[in-house]
């Protein structure tokens, strides 16, 4: 299983008073580097991550073409349920498109992985980006995670793994 | 459908060159559907005499079909049993299909036919790509089992995976001429093939999935392209299209 981790900040919840942030909204906007937004905020907090280390058990919901749609729960630091699009794109790779959605938000990411059949059983093995988030994971980043996983060829059913430092 | 006929690049321009005529097929042709994949190849000789042995032959199929999703060779045969037992020595579940195969057996000015019986079964992967064995079952006038192996490679282009095989040497007698294939026919499919699980502990047959056919059909047909190579060193690259099937009309 992972760890989740929060850099030390000033970042950290800091509450402004109302009344400071009157007479000083444009330099707080400074000190924060941050833009419109971030100024109209009275909250502002560190990036987070979190060392992913989750393992879903997904059945086959549709297959359409070159696509196989798995879906569900995934055990870990964003335990959740999962759903997975797996799209052949040759004889040995495979890309896929994954959502998580963890208590507070969501994860979308793209895969892209080498493929590989032995009798019974198939695997996958290749990185996961993280392109999109929301709630507690809107500013979800990770470019590089490892991704694997296997595929029952009786029953489509796949064991999908992800890991690898996330930030948040 | 219509094969087309290429005439192989010899070498030497004044010898005999061969020609092949490639045939494929989709049983059923049904867009996005699973299949069965027919080939098959004739070759001659432009002189009308035996043409020279065939040694290897790289089938490139159509791009978009899916490899993945095919339930086709759930078990492993393994080589060095399929050429001590036959085909006893395999699992059923590693049947991929079958056909046959016509060859000229060159003895003395004469020479024999014979129709040799062909079994396609899932091998081991070789550095991860699909392995498909060959076994071919002749009885006479040449007592001989082969087996040889052809690996699914990713395509290029147009094509999407390419089933490269190399073909043994096959001696018509100790130390005699090798045999000429004239003709070859397989599939890869689930036609034809019965598969068994457990279920509430009895065996039962069932009909595996087959590689499925892309959703749309490219203009022109689903392309197969196969260069053969032949003992003389000449090269032949053979064309084929498995035409599009009619539009299906959804009912209102």
């Amino acid at each position: 299983m992972g760890t989740k981790s929060s850099r030390p900040r000033a970042t950290a919840r800091l509450r402004i008073s109302s009344a400071a942030l009157a007479l000083g909204a444009v330099a707080t906007a400074t000190v924060f580097g941050a833009g419109a937004a971030g100024a109209a905020s009275p909250h502002a907090r560190a990036a987070r991550s979190v060392d992913l280390n989750d393992t879903a058990n997904l059945h086959l919901q549709n297959k359409h073409g070159i696509e196989l749609k798995e879906g569900g729960t995934a055990k870990g630091n964003l335990g959740g349920p999962l759903y997975l699009q797996l799209k052949v794109t040759s004889t040995r790779s495979v890309t896929a498109n994954v959502q998580v959605y963890p208590k507070g938000g969501s994860i979308s990411g793209n895969a892209k992985a080498s493929y590989k059949v032995s009798g019974s059983t198939a695997t996958f093995s290749g990185t996961l980006a993280i392109t999109k988030g929301s709630g507690t994971y809107s500013k979800a980043k990770a470019s590089a995670l490892k991704f694997s996983g296997t595929i029952q060829r009786s029953n489509d059913a796949v064991t999908v793994h992800v890991s690898g430092p996330m930030a948040y | 459908m219509l094969a087309l006929l290429v005439f192989g690049l010899s070498c030497a321009s004044a010898q005999a060159a061969e020609t092949v005529a490639l045939q494929t097929s989709f049983t059923p042709n049904r867009l996005g559907a699973s299949t069965t994949i027919g080939f098959g190849f004739t070759i001659g000789s432009t002189t009308g005499g035996l043409p020279s042995p065939l040694t290897h032959v790289s089938l490139r199929m159509p791009k978009g079909m899916n490899y993945v999703t095919t339930t086709l060779g759930l078990s492993v045969c393994k080589p060095e049993l399929l050429s001590e037992k036959g085909l006893s020595g395999c699992p059923p579940n590693s049947r991929l299909g079958y056909g046959s195969a016509f060859v000229e057996v060159p003895f003395g000015s004469a020479s024999g036919q014979e129709i040799p019986e062909i079994q396609a079964l899932m091998g081991p992967a070789h550095e991860g790509n699909i392995v498909v064995l060959f076994y071919a079952n002749g009885l006479a006038p040449v007592y001989a089992q082969i087996v040889f192996a052809g690996e699914l490679l990713p395509g290029e282009g147009a094509f999407g995976g390419n089933l490269d095989t190399t073909i043994p040497e096959i001696k018509s007698v100790t130390n005699g001429p090798p045999v000429s294939i004239i003709k070859v026919k397989s599939t890869i499919g689930p036609e034809h093939l019965t598969y068994y699980k457990r279920v509430h502990g009895k065996l039962v047959g069932y009909k595996p999935q087959g590689i499925s056919l892309p959703t749309k059909c490219p203009r022109g047909g689903f392309p197969f392209s196969a260069q053969f190579t032949f003992l003389d060193g000449s090269q032949v690259i053979a064309n084929h299209s498995v035409p599009c099937p009619p539009p299906t009309h959804k009912k209102k």
